[in-house]
């Protein structure tokens, strides 16, 4: 891995070939895609969870769990960032990850030879994952999962950047604290109701 | 081993019922400690709004490779672990347990659901029986939950619901669309759709506020108070007692005995994974189907060697979970907008009562709910044609606002070999042998839910939905409704615990969650949990005061 960026878990190769892959579940057109909502940073952040406990028991993880959750109330945002990594997917993968960037490239070199992933145009990106897709590779699906949380996530964990995902949906995120005011859609607005929404207090 | 001063109770687990009986037992005048495995979480630890965290992580959940739990089919086919994604069956971990990320529906069972037996029964390869208790029984203490807990909705609205002598303390939420969507089906099928009860506040009530319509109701925490957690609405009526002390990430690994075989109290692990003995005159029970009976067989003894309170040999069998159940993904051609709203505001109980022209007896409700919020978990469902690429990315934007989930939930008959025992080979992180789940829905369970499942199909149709994808029932599928492993009877050899829940063989130990339930009804369990759990304090109190509980 000489290729190593300081700060990162995963090597420039493995890193742009895993944004080119996410591009193609995710593609950009007249909305963001997975390039511009930074999914491949939301990746890289739960991979470098793999740093935080290898070297710890099961026990030992689960009391510095319960020391972190216990802490709940004056978490720190770096708490709650090795709180989430801690009980996350996120370990465990880069492994996997490794691997798979192998096999995007070795399947590449099958569609056209002496190509890496990346060096395939869209169609035979699609080509490669689609054979990844339906032979069920088990890469394939945690990608593609990633991908999703990453795209459609909420952004304080580094993907969905600047809301693109929820802006493809044309969702405007959580609404606390503000709530929502009636009518919610065209169906409560427009198809009549029985019941009266009565509020009155029933104390008496 | 540390050692604390005795309390009058030790409740084991801090959630829907073990926080009740908190309040009950303190506002009596009575000592309490409450044991509970997982964090404290507050009001605005709730706050983020973040699907990821919250659902998609082990912010409720333990993980599986520190707590994990196994799963066979039958007692002949062997275990597997169960991954993250099923072991969601589990409550919450946490104060106020299942009730923080419940959608908060809050029934009433019907008179018929108290005697299955005799109004059904019997049904080969089941253990249905008539509880000791009846519907007339409960009545006052449904009551007495709804205005306690802070349940909305509007009371003889239903045609099918019990009696009931009182309103509900608010009116019903809000009708959202996904709401809206079933009662235009279910009013041209001359159905009879009505709001839905809530333990989610409208407007303020005992000193919180009413919901906002933000929608992240199910598997959320409520960061507005309105939500009726036992968080909100027991907990801080049990501290300001000053004699509740409530002790978080704590694990209870046994109840011990004293010399006359009699409850002394319970040894747990604390927050640093030392062991801890908490000394007490009564002890209760409230971990939920799984945990409670995992506890007692955790608590064998030369006089208990089949594990604790369990002479009958029932402890852990009858295992009931409200599955399998279907849920429906139904999308309209104007936008439903589930993400707004309040959890589920209308619901079916057309198909409950026993129809047996229908091929299988009892029956259960549907309702759509408001999706909340949740584009990774649509993202990832089955129904965009293609699992990736243009074509998902078109299907997710054309989908957002359009679609609901509708749940059907049936009842789940009892089957003694339905279980939770130790598992023999595998222990969690504290070395205790994990719960081994043996579960396979009773035929009848199956074909109550494909039942619900098309009648839901044609509401939907008939409200002029554009697609509707209804799965089959998957028998394999757990669920948090856990239900039945210590049911209570009036006789010590087919019961556990007898009908105030006071276990025949532990004169001062009582269980007050689901797992006393005989059967299972066909709807969420959480109020009648509750609603039980305030008789048998109620019982208690009564007792302690003529001397007979605690000396």
């Amino acid at each position: 891995m000489s290729d190593t960026d300081s700060g990162s878990v995963l090597s420039d190769h493995e890193r742009t070939t895993i944004e080119a892959a996410a591009a193609r579940i995710v593609p950009s057109d007249e909305g963001a895609g997975a390039r511009e909502a930074g999914v491949i940073d939301y990746i890289e952040g739960l991979l470098a969870a793999d740093d935080v406990d290898t070297d710890i028991s099961p026990r030992e993880k689960k009391e510095y769990a319960n020391f972190i959750l216990g802490g709940m109330g004056g978490r720190t945002e770096e708490q709650q960032a090795t709180l989430f990594k801690l009980h996350g997917t996120g370990s465990r993968h880069l492994q996997a990850y490794r691997d798979g960037v192998r096999e995007l490239d070795r399947a590449a070199a099958e569609v056209a030879s002496g190509k890496d992933f990346r060096g395939l145009d869209d169609e035979g990106q699609d080509q490669v994952l689609t054979v990844l897709d339906e032979r069920k590779d088990p890469f394939f699906t945690l990608l593609l999962t990633h991908t999703m949380e990453g795209f459609y996530g909420h952004p304080r964990h580094g993907g969905n950047k600047d809301r693109a995902g929820w802006e493809v949906l044309g969702y405007p995120g959580p609404s606390f604290p503000h709530g929502n005011e009636k009518p919610y859609g065209w169906y409560d607005a427009n198809e009549p109701d029985e019941f009266a929404e009565e509020k009155k207090d029933r104390s008496s | 081993m540390a050692q604390h001063e005795t309390v009058d109770v030790c409740i084991v687990g801090g959630g829907a019922s073990g926080l009740v009986a908190a309040k009950e037992l303190t506002e009596a005048g009575m000592t309490v400690c409450v044991l509970e495995r997982g964090p404290w979480y507050k009001r605005e630890d709730f706050a983020l709004g973040d699907e990821l965290m919250y659902k998609r992580r082990n912010f409720f959940w333990p993980t599986v490779e520190l707590e994990p739990r196994t799963w066979r089919p039958n007692a002949d086919s062997p275990s597997e672990v169960l991954s993250t994604k099923t072991q969601t069956f589990s409550n919450a971990m946490c104060v106020g347990g299942g009730t923080i990320h419940y959608s908060g529906l809050s029934w009433r069972f019907h008179e018929s659901d108290f005697r299955v037996k005799s109004e059904d029964g019997p049904v080969a390869g089941t253990t249905i029986e008539d509880w000791p208790i009846s519907y007339e029984d409960m009545e006052p203490f449904y009551e007495k939950a709804e205005w306690t807990v802070g349940v909305s909705g509007q009371g003889w609205s239903s045609p099918f619901d019990p009696p009931r002598k009182r309103d509900y303390p608010v009116g019903p939420a809000a009708r959202n669309s996904p709401g809206a969507a079933l009662e235009r089906g279910a009013r041209k099928l001359g159905l009879h759709p009505f709001p839905t009860p809530l333990a989610i506040l409208t407007g303020d009530y005992d000193g919180r506020p009413g919901c906002i319509g933000k929608g992240m109701c199910s598997s959320y925490g409520c960061p507005v108070g309105a939500k009726s957690s036992t968080l909100e609405s027991m907990l801080p009526k049990a501290l300001a007692t000053g004699r509740l002390e409530i002790r978080p990430l704590c694990l209870s690994r046994e109840i011990t005995l004293d010399r006359q075989g009699k409850a002394s109290g319970v040894t747990y692990f604390n927050a640093e994974g030392e062991e801890e003995h908490q000394p007490a005159r009564l002890v209760v029970m409230a971990a939920g189907g799984v945990e409670t009976a995992r506890l007692l067989l955790l608590s064998e003894s030369a006089r208990f060697p089949q594990g604790l309170a369990n002479r009958s040999g029932l402890v852990g069998k009858n295992l009931m979970f409200h599955s399998p159940g279907v849920t429906l993904v139904v999308t309209f051609p104007e936008p439903l907008d589930g993400h707004k709203g309040t959890s589920s505001t209308r619901v079916l109980h057309d198909f409950y009562k026993t129809d047996t022209s229908r091929g299988f007896i009892r029956g259960g409700f549907m309702h759509p709910r408001a999706h909340g919020g949740d584009p990774i978990e649509l993202a990832l469902r089955p129904i965009h044609g293609k699992r990736w690429g243009q074509e998902h990315k078109d299907s997710m934007r054309e989908t957002w606002r359009h679609y609901l989930h509708s749940h059907c939930t049936g009842e789940s008959l009892p089957v003694e070999s339905n279980a939770v025992d130790l598992d023999p080979d595998l222990t969690d992180c504290y070395g205790l042998p994990v719960a081994r789940i043996t579960y396979t829905s009773h035929e009848n369970d199956v074909r109550l839910a494909t039942y619900l499942g098309e009648r839901s199909r044609e509401i939907y149709e008939a409200a002029g939905a554009t697609r509707i994808i209804v799965p089959k029932p998957e028998t394999r599928k757990l669920h948090n409704h856990q239900m039945g492993s210590c049911r209570m009877g009036n006789d010590p050899e087919s019961s556990v615990v007898d009908k105030w829940c006071r276990s025949h063989d532990v004169s001062n130990l009582f269980i007050v969650d689901a797992s006393v339930f005989v059967t299972g009804a066909g709807l969420n369990p959480t109020l009648t949990i509750q609603a039980n759990a305030f008789r048998v304090c109620d019982y208690m109190v009564t007792e302690a005061h003529k001397g007979n509980l605690i000396h």
